[in-house]
């Protein structure tokens, strides 16, 4: 595998929560066009990370390097016009609005206008309303074409797998360069999740940069070539699936026990 | 008959029998028309028809809505040239305006604005004084909304970092402290005498005060003012829509929604927060102007507490988050005392009662938002 | 100097009585996560029921209670006690009415519907109490005497309450740093689904911080007929508002902070009364512009809250 540039430098990320040490100096970097797991067991400071990584939380310390800026330094909107988009754990999709609806609000820093404009210029709000619209249904059919035959479809009536997807879409619309992608299988059965990485590896094959974070071993491993283990808010493994799969440390943390096999853990 | 001919000529007599209903029913007579409507909604029949009838209404909403125009227009000739009832739809107007203000604060973005009455007594003032220095109305009116505008943006700098409740309490004493500034600042406002001899509204010669002469029919002098509110009230609705079905709308559903999440897609949450209560402000800038000129005379009295809780019970009760559904929720509390005048002191009582059993029971209010299907508020 | 004293000793007095209402308010926010603005009208609910045992008691006689006799300290104990009790149990009515239905909902339909359970008390006080849409005097208990402590003058009023105050606030904190109940009460404060997963009877002690918070709320209300000698159905309002503010300003949910809240509010309202010409018709005004000031600032208030982070 050729090197790539690296794009997402992360060094010493730290967040303490009034005394829990939510995450403690984690080291990661991610290369343009790399897919990177990133697994552990529940308040390993996975989803920290993401926060941080997306300004949602203000971060203790440490640096994210991209294009030169540190996004550990900035609000959310400042990081998501650097490219960065991201997926949440619990979906918080409009289940009353349409599908389409929920995807363009991916859209939105391409067909926003000013208020005023939204008056005096509906001409102009209508044109940018149409290329979003273009936008959002292109990434729709790239991530669920099936959804996308049926766009006016309320998300409410759809089933969580579906859910799933149409958050994806909404996360890419905006063409980012790098996408985080929050247990994206959690709530799955493993047909659905089997779909789910194929997605994710559509989108990596476009050259997407991608972080993402899951607890289910098989699903990690069919994604991520190279993958970093996380634990009480350290990294304290990093590579690819076979090499984790043995790593002394890893096992001991994730399953309690030296010995075990982490294909067994499999996908509960 | 056509489905649509059968739209309109529904509504229009819809229109017909409620200026009857106004005009005609009395106390007890009307109590009794009230408990009838009460169980034909609770009776699960009675409702299965009111349900198709509804949805027939709404597949047509063109026809619909055109009808609901006309008979509006209509309806001063419904009301016989009434002139008490056609003030009293004037003021019902005016509430519904500053419904759907609030219904940008509260519904929109979920914030509880306890003070809106202030905002509604700085738009009356601000207008009055500005056109008793010799402004024509409309300036008059722009300026108050502007003024409202911005008192609404400051207030929403309050909203940005903190929690929904403390706007609560920020804008509760909001609304106490206009009051207390209305009364104390005499010089400005005249304190607790109110200011009075509001110069009626003139266009083209004619004046607020003068009669509609058509010819076939002399509509009495508080005609002016009901088709001046019918205009706004339906510049205010189009407005409100208009907004929400652009992107701005769609970001209020996706900030209802996830409040932090939602700017991981670009969206600068506070300033958007900020320009949301700004928006919605604006409205009682509209409905302030409106009341200090139909009425002719403001006081401290027109804006307590009491005027900003009857505006948040008209949103709650008609459907949060529906335009339609709060502007029928405001015109029935703007009516409703008038009518129920045997309650007389207990209709406070019954405000707070009601908001509780709606609260605890249909949160959703009368005409429930589609949009909100899956939402509990 | 004496005239700042003087305002001082105004002050405290004023801060003793949100004092009590503001640590009710976050108490209830902090347990049940709700804002509720009906508090100060729980507090007057408490005072008519001491004005009613009082009028009851009393009935014929004079109202001005100044001489001291067995009969009169037994009637003053009984109204008291009365008001504090019907306090109480209104709270925990209206908990269990208004607010338990509404626990898995969103917290700002219980917001509104505690709008709506101010009302319905004001009015009920207003329509069913007799006379009760007029400003009624409260006995005034407290003989009007008064001690000069080197130019200035402090009321026996003003002990009483700032006293009253203190000796409650002391029982407070005991209460909460030493019994097993106030550890139950801050392990719910701090969060609620680890204190039930460890075995705290959650909904007993909710009821009975519930009930604390209202008797509070009405001793409160009591202080403040007794300073004023007066009461009527909406002075409810103002102490909720103020209240409010005190608790906001301190941080909702910790009681520590509410107390430096109050005694911020009472500071404010007493200096811009005193000092200001015209101050007094601005006292409020001035009391919110500093509450804005600081949430701007602090937006978790000045001293945060007891329990984590809440969204």
């Amino acid at each position: 595998m050729t090197a790539s540039a690296t794009l997402l430098e992360i060094r010493g990320a730290a967040k303490s929560f009034g005394g829990v040490q939510a995450l403690d100096g984690v080291d990661l970097h991610l290369g343009t066009g790399e897919v990177l797991g990133v697994i552990g067991p529940n308040g390993s400071g996975k989803t920290t990370l993401f926060n941080l990584l997306t300004g949602v939380v203000r971060a203790s310390g440490g640096t994210a390097r991209l294009a030169g800026a540190n996004l550990l330094d900035l609000k959310p909107w400042e990081i998501s016009a650097l490219g960065v988009a991201r997926t949440f754990q619990n979906i918080r999709l409009a289940l009353g609005q349409s599908v389409l609806q929920n995807v363009l609000v991916g859209a939105y820093r391409q067909n926003r206008t000013s208020w005023w404009q939204v008056l005096l210029a509906p001409h102009t709000v209508a044109v940018r309303e149409t290329q979003a619209v273009e936008k959002a249904m292109e990434a729709l059919r790239f991530v669920a074409p099936a959804l996308a035959a049926a766009p006016d479809r309320i998300v409410g009536e759809l089933p969580y797998a579906d859910r799933r997807r149409i958050e994806l879409a909404r996360a890419v619309v905006g063409n980012p360069r790098i996408l985080l992608i929050d247990e994206p299988a959690a709530g799955m059965n493993p047909h659905e999740t089997a779909e789910i990485a194929d997605d994710i590896l559509r989108i990596a094959a476009r050259g997407m940069s991608i972080l993402v974070i899951e607890h289910k071993m098989k699903f990690i491993a069919t994604v991520a070539p190279r993958i970093a283990v996380l634990n009480f808010g350290r990294k304290i493994a990093e590579g690819s699936y076979e090499q984790i799969r043995t790593d002394p440390h890893v096992l001991a943390s994730y399953l309690g026990r030296k010995g075990d096999h982490l294909a067994a853990s499999g996908d509960r | 008959m056509p489905r649509p001919g059968f739209v309109v000529l529904s509504i229009l007599a819809g229109f017909a029998v409620l200026a009857l209903f106004l005009r005609k029913a009395e106390g007890w007579i009307l109590a009794t028309v009230v408990a009838a409507i009460v169980v034909g909604v609770a009776v699960p029949a009675s409702r299965q028809a009111t349900r198709q009838g509804l949805a027939m209404l709404q597949g047509y909403p063109r026809a619909a809505t055109a009808a609901c125009v006309i008979g509006a227009i209509l309806l001063p000739i419904f009301l016989q040239n009434d002139g008490y009832w056609i003030h009293v739809l004037s003021i019902a107007m005016i509430f519904a305006i500053m419904a759907i203000g609030l219904n940008v604060h509260l519904g929109e973005i979920g914030l509880v604005n306890l003070g809106y009455a202030g905002l509604f007594a700085v738009g009356a003032y601000a207008s009055t004084l500005l056109s008793q220095a010799g402004a024509p109305f409309w300036l008059a009116t722009l300026f108050a909304m502007a003024v409202c505008w911005t008192t609404g943006g400051l207030l929403g700098v309050c909203s940005i970092r903190t929690s929904g409740d403390y706007f609560a309490l920020v804008t509760l004493g909001f609304g106490l402290i206009v009051q207390q500034l209305i009364i104390n600042l005499t010089w400005l406002t005249q304190g607790n005498n109110g200011i009075t001899n509001i110069p009626a509204v003139t266009a083209l010669g004619h004046s607020s005060k003068m009669p509609i002469d058509l010819g076939f029919i002399r509509l009495v002098p508080e005609t002016n003012f009901f088709y001046l509110c019918l205009i706004a009230l339906s510049g205010s609705l189009l407005l409100a829509r208009h907004y929400q079905k652009v992107w701005i709308g769609r970001m209020w559903t996706a900030l209802r929604q996830d409040a932090i999440g939602v700017s991981c897609f670009g969206l600068d949450v506070p300033r958007f927060k900020i320009l949301t209560v700004a928006f919605g402000s604006m409205f009682a800038g509209l409905a302030g102007s409106l009341f200090a000129h139909e009425i002719g005379f403001i006081s401290p009295d027109d804006f307590t507490l009491l005027h900003s809780v009857e505006v948040l019970a008209s949103v709650i009760l008609g459907g949060i988050g529906n335009l339609f559904g709060v502007t029928v929720g405001a015109i029935i509390l703007s009516v409703a005392p008038e009518k129920l005048r045997f309650l007389g002191d207990y209709r406070l009582l019954m405000y707070g009662a009601m908001l509780v059993v709606l609260l605890i029971y249909r949160p959703l209010g009368l005409l429930p938002d589609p949009r909100r299907r899956f939402e509990s508020f | 100097m004496d005239l700042i004293l003087q305002h001082l000793v105004n002050a405290l007095a004023l801060s003793a009585v949100y004092a009590l209402v503001a640590i009710g308010i976050s108490l209830f926010f902090g347990v049940i996560g709700i804002v509720n603005l009906a508090h100060g009208d729980i507090a007057t609910v408490g005072v008519f029921a001491s004005l009613a045992v009082f009028q009851f008691l009393l009935s014929g006689g004079a109202m001005d209670i100044t001489t001291l006799s067995a009969g009169m300290v037994i009637a003053t104990l009984a109204a008291l006690a009365a008001g504090l009790a019907v306090a109480a149990i209104s709270g925990v009515l209206f908990y269990r009415v208004a607010f338990y239905p509404l626990r898995a909902a969103p917290p700002i339909i219980g917001l509104l519907c505690s709008v709506g359970v101010g009302f319905i008390i004001r009015e009920s006080i207003l329509n069913f109490y007799p006379n009760g849409r007029n400003p009624q005097p409260f006995p005034s208990i407290i003989p009007p005497e008064l001690i000069e402590v080197g130019g200035v003058i402090i009321q026996y009023k003003h002990i009483f309450v700032i006293g009253t105050a203190v000796v409650v606030m002391f029982a407070l904190a005991y209460c909460v740093e030493r019994t097993r109940f106030g550890r139950a009460m801050r392990s719910i404060l701090n969060n609620r689904e680890v204190a039930q997963s460890l075995g705290v009877s959650t909904f007993k002690v909710t009821v009975a911080l519930f009930a604390m918070g209202s008797a509070l709320a009405g001793l409160a209300g009591l202080m403040n007929a007794l300073y004023y000698n007066l009461v009527q159905s909406d002075m409810g309002t103002l102490l909720t508002v103020k209240g409010f503010t005190a608790a906001v300003i301190g941080g909702l949910g910790n009681i520590y902070g509410a107390l430096l809240g109050a005694v911020l509010v009472g500071l404010i309202e007493a200096v811009t009364a005193g000092f200001i010409p015209d101050g007094s018709a601005y006292k409020d005004v001035a009391v919110f512009g500093v509450l804005i000031a600081i949430l701007i600032a602090r937006p978790n208030g000045l001293m945060g809250r007891l329990s984590a982070e809440r969204v």
